[in-house]
């Protein structure tokens, strides 16, 4: 049940990211709602499940770029684990946490593309991408981390839910 | 899950080995990967291509109630222009002669009798903000390759970067991986025109390679040259901005301002045709074998 509902989470997300998005762009960017989903996950499940889940909705953006396959996906997979690693601890409805996670790591992420991408072809004026791509890409993300946390908690609190009555009810016919 | 949470580190570097992998395997081409493509593409295109129609038709609707003043007002223009344009059409005959003649003079004719062209839809766009490519709804099963050119409405919007069965990427203009030889009409003069990511950004490209010597204008129209690897000549790029010298003062680079715009492209055409180097490596393979 979880992993049907979180594959096919990815895959929605991904499907609106590329084809409802690009009509509600501001300045030319759209968020990156995968990496919303990937550290409400981490928070949500823990490092290895964040990682996991990181992994898959990078690798899914990698096969349809024109970048080399795995960037992405190894980008998801660290981002997921490194939000599920300290913070599983912590009060899950508390909805700062994801706010922070999303702003630190989404201007991670858009210079670490930047630098592998970019720099080294010799498109050296960084501050005009930071305020042209980076800049209006976190405001939107990041404005969006909330709502969207939102939406993972709940549904994670369903699954979770559906997995406890599960596993009551296996429990109750063992006995 | 139990097996993983107990070997953390072991899960930490299968996963960044996989990665870093699969990075290598792309970069180098030493495996194919277009695998993964065709198999995710079976789910995420169909559902792509609902999500497409639905937003372009909702986004359509926004748009009409939003202009309906401007609509009345370019309808009553329409209806003179197709005045004009009937009047026109009974001129057509002297019109197509005047064309023939000037296919003749250039010699296109010969080299292309003509150019075949297939319709698609966009039907996703990249999510990554740093790069300009779309996928659309053709591929491999309707005659469509790498390297073929890509056109919107009034010239060159990029070219197909990838096919699988049922879909392709495009790699736009303003894609930094974009590069195309081209010509300007006025002084025959060549050049490379490509994608720039500063100048992207605001819906620009970037000819260079000009002789020191070549006397470009603002105004100056940009063609496709045939000297090109994948395009045939004579398909307009854009129309020149500003030109300005290279450092070193050896060459010129040119401003383009693109004669299409990117901006809320629902369909494009694909020119069915290779050309050059592309044929060349439909035929032969990446390997030359």
């Amino acid at each position: 049940m979880r992993i049907a509902v979180m594959s096919a989470l990815i895959l929605i997300n991904y499907v609106l990211q590329t084809s409802v998005l690009p009509h509600v762009a501001i300045l030319g960017v759209i968020p990156d709602t995968a990496l919303i989903f990937i550290i409400g996950y981490g928070i949500l499940r823990g490092d290895i499940e964040g990682a996991i889940f990181g992994f898959l909705a990078g690798l899914l953006q990698d096969v349809f770029s024109g970048g080399p396959i795995g960037m992405f996906a190894l980008m998801g997979f660290l981002i997921g684990y490194i939000s599920g690693k300290p913070f599983r601890d912590f009060f899950k409805d508390n909805y700062f946490l994801p706010f922070i996670i999303v702003l630190v790591a989404i201007i991670l992420q858009q210079f670490v593309i930047y630098v592998t991408s970019f720099l080294f072809l010799g498109y050296l004026d960084f501050t005009h991408y930071a305020l042209s791509i980076i800049l209006p890409t976190t405001i939107y993300t990041v404005s969006l981390s909330i709502p969207l946390y939102s939406l993972l908690h709940f549904i994670n609190g369903r699954i979770e839910n559906w997995e406890s009555n599960r596993r009551n009810l296996f429990e109750g016919d063992r006995e | 899950m139990e097996f993983l949470h107990k070997h953390k580190r072991l899960f930490l570097a299968l996963g960044i080995t996989i990665s870093l992998l699969a990075i290598i395997i792309t970069i180098t081409g030493i495996a194919p990967t277009s695998f993964l493509g065709r198999g995710f593409g079976y789910i995420v295109t169909p559902m792509q291509r609902g999500a497409s129609s639905a937003t372009s038709w909702i986004s359509g609707r926004i748009d009409v109630l939003a202009r309906s003043e401007q609509i009345l007002t370019e309808n009553a223009a329409l209806r003179e222009e197709n005045m004009r344009l009937s009047n026109i059409i009974a001129s057509m005959p002297h019109l197509e002669e005047e064309n023939r003649l000037f296919h003749e003079m250039f010699d296109m004719e010969q080299r292309y009798p003509e150019l075949s062209m297939v319709g698609a839809r966009l039907i996703g766009q990249n999510p990554n903000n740093w790069e300009a490519n779309f996928i659309i709804d053709k591929g491999t099963n309707h005659g469509i390759y790498p390297n073929m050119i890509v056109l919107g409405f009034g010239g060159v919007l990029g070219r197909i970067e990838h096919a699988w069965p049922g879909y392709s990427r495009v790699v736009s203009i303003l894609d930094t991986r974009f590069a195309a030889a081209a010509r300007n009409a006025r002084t025959e003069d060549v050049g490379t025109v490509h994608g720039n990511m500063e100048l992207g950004l605001d819906g620009l490209m970037r000819m260079d390679h000009i002789v020191a010597s070549a006397r470009f204008m603002p105004g100056d129209r940009i063609y496709t040259s045939d000297h090109g690897a994948f395009f045939p000549p004579g398909i307009l790029i854009g129309t020149v901005v500003s030109v300005h010298a290279s450092p070193g003062g050896l060459t010129q680079y040119a401003i383009i301002q693109p004669a299409v715009s990117l901006d809320r492209i629902d369909v494009v055409l694909i020119v069915d045709q290779l050309f050059g180097e592309g044929l060349d490596l439909a035929i032969f393979g990446e390997d030359g074998q």
